[in-house]
């Protein structure tokens, strides 16, 4: 059985009588890289504070390798790197000197895990340039080294690759890749850029008003994007059995209600209708579906938003 | 906590801002001296200049009057050491890799204490150097020495006190300098308002007493009257309870506050 690395279990924040996270019950595998979807002020950001004691849940309790205790939870802490957030240093320090400053704090052994975090992100040749010159996408690099300097089972990764150039976000996606397969890192990342997501999550939590709306696995979401003609007929058992006799149709499944779902002959839609209409079969909708991550998102919470 | 130590020391020494200070105070107590220098010169008959009155053992005496001031530098150590947290947001860091909150609220207020210490050192030991080479030592010497001692262990609880208080302000007003204004309000302009106030409004007066007992100022002004020996107890218990109650206060409050 997978290691549990990070649960939560009725994960509630309130302000005032705002509740910006409602019961998110959340399930982190060793090795998954979880993608946290939602516009902005569903309750990402929060939720990552919960986890990385920023703040304090309302209700519901964090569980990280295996425990929960308020003193075992510190010491997990230990082992996960986070970075939520704009990255904050000290802006009269230089890269290596706020590194290096973390990692007395932490008491992490090693002179060379300031270099090695510093070369990982690119940034070892940034000399005696001090933090507050730096640029957006430096500074997030900055707050990505400081991340995985103490080697991290668990990262939490808060908007990551606001600020980074093409080249610097490929970068990173290639560098959490290898940190992923090389060490089974697990990662939750929240992002709202999505096609960045879908490059990188091997499972997704929809939130949306602080309700976790859906939580699905990377191969569950490619089957719902995938794109197929849905037809809603009056007798669907017949009507497969005529789409697999008449069309040499294989790739479709029926769905309970009356549907069925088509994977081909979507290049040509008028023949499969033509043929259950001449067979008296009552056609009442068809309708391509499928599409990427945005479009999933987007039909999940009902549409585009504004405001 | 010594990993947090080491930690703090290093981003402390890696700020031009203690040097910058240190240079300019101590750039302030030789031009100090030298004008003490010169003042105390007069030529002789032979045409000699000759060193007149000041002596290392008078310059000891306006040091201890002086030490009521360390209730305002202690103010520069614990910002080189807070730093700003409120505005950086570094605070983050430390909570999110699961460093205890008392070991942030504790280990903040030890390194300003060590920073004070070194500054002290620094700038004490740079006063009464340059006074050494500038002056001669004087008769009185060796009891000016101890009677100084006995003023600096007066002033330390106080200083320690004023810390505790100033450290507390740091962790739970956001802003460093409205922490500054809140503690020189308090620390400073509280008994002379309540005196103030005791002219206008007599009824204020057992209000005005307490607040001069409990004043961190307080054992500096009857040490203008009263021997070191008599002072020292009120010293030390004044001091360490302005020290324990803030920082039980601060730490407590800490627990819970959000990290943004």
């Amino acid at each position: 059985m997978t290691e549990n690395v990070l649960v939560t279990r009725g994960l509630s924040k309130r302000y005032g009588s705002h509740p910006a996270v409602a019961h998110a019950d959340i399930t982190l595998r060793k090795g998954e890289i979880y993608g946290l979807v939602g516009r902005n002020g569903a309750g990402k950001t929060t939720i990552i504070r919960m986890i990385a004691a920023q703040t304090l849940p309302s209700e519901g309790e964090v569980e990280l390798f295996g425990v929960t205790g308020e003193k075992d939870l510190r010491q997990a802490r230990s082992r996960m790197g986070a970075m939520v957030e704009i990255p904050s240093f000290y802006p009269y320090l230089t890269a290596r000197e706020n590194l290096e400053y973390y990692r007395r704090q932490r008491g992490v052994a090693g002179n060379h895990v300031v270099e090695d975090a510093l070369q990982k992100v690119g940034l070892a040749d940034t000399g005696k340039k001090k933090f507050k010159a730096f640029s957006l996408g430096m500074k997030q690099r900055l707050g990505l080294a400081l991340a995985l300097m103490n080697r991290p089972d668990l990262l939490l990764l808060d908007e990551p690759i606001n600020g980074l150039d093409p080249e610097g976000i490929v970068d990173f996606r290639n560098l959490l890749l290898e940190l992923n397969r090389q060490y089974q890192t697990t990662i939750l990342i929240s992002s709202h850029i999505l096609s960045e997501l879908q490059n990188l999550a091997t499972s997704y939590g929809f939130i949306d008003k602080g309700q976790m709306l859906e939580q699905l696995s990377a191969a569950e979401l490619a089957e719902k994007c995938r794109d197929c003609l849905e037809l809603r007929v009056s007798d669907a058992p017949r009507a497969a059995a005529l789409l697999e006799r008449e069309l040499g149709f294989r790739d479709f499944e029926v769905l309970p209600g009356g549907a069925i779902r088509l994977y081909e002959g979507l290049e040509a839609p008028e023949a499969v209708t033509r043929l259950l209409v001449e067979q008296g079969i009552a056609l009442t909708g068809v309708e391509h579906r499928g599409g990427n991550l945005e479009d999933y998102f987007l039909n999940l919470i009902g549409g585009v938003h504004h405001g | 906590m010594g990993n947090y130590l080491s930690a703090e020391c290093y981003k402390a020494v890696h700020r031009k801002y203690i040097y910058i200070f240190s240079a300019a105070m101590l750039g302030l107590v030789a031009a100090f001296m030298l004008l003490l220098r010169v003042e105390g010169m007069s030529q002789s008959g032979d045409g000699m200049l000759m060193v007149q009155r000041v002596s290392v053992s008078e310059l000891l005496g306006i040091l201890a009057m002086a030490l009521s001031a360390g209730l305002y530098f202690l103010m520069i150590a614990a910002d080189i050491v807070f730093s700003d947290q409120y505005k950086y947001n570094t605070l983050k860091n430390e909570v999110s890799y699961g460093l205890p909150r008392w070991q942030i609220y504790l280990g903040k207020l030890t390194a300003s204490a060590l920073t004070a210490g070194i500054l002290c050192l620094v700038l004490m030991g740079g006063y009464i150097g340059i006074g050494c080479v500038l002056f001669p030592a004087g008769e009185d010497f060796g009891t000016n020495l101890a009677t100084f001692a006995k003023w600096l262990l007066i002033a330390l609880p106080l200083w320690l006190g004023g810390l505790g208080f100033f450290n507390m302000l740091q962790f739970l007003i956001k802003g460093s300098n409205a922490a500054t204004v809140f503690y020189v309000m308090v620390v400073f302009l509280g008994s002379g308002f309540m005196d103030l106030m005791e002219v206008f409004l007599p009824a204020l007066q057992p209000m005005a007493d307490l607040i001069r007992t409990v004043s961190l100022n307080t054992p500096f002004i009857l040490l203008r009257t009263q021997s070191p020996e008599s002072v020292m107890a009120y010293a030390w218990a004044l001091g360490m309870a302005w020290l324990t109650v803030p920082t039980i206060i601060g730490a407590i409050s800490f627990q819970k506050k959000e990290i943004s």
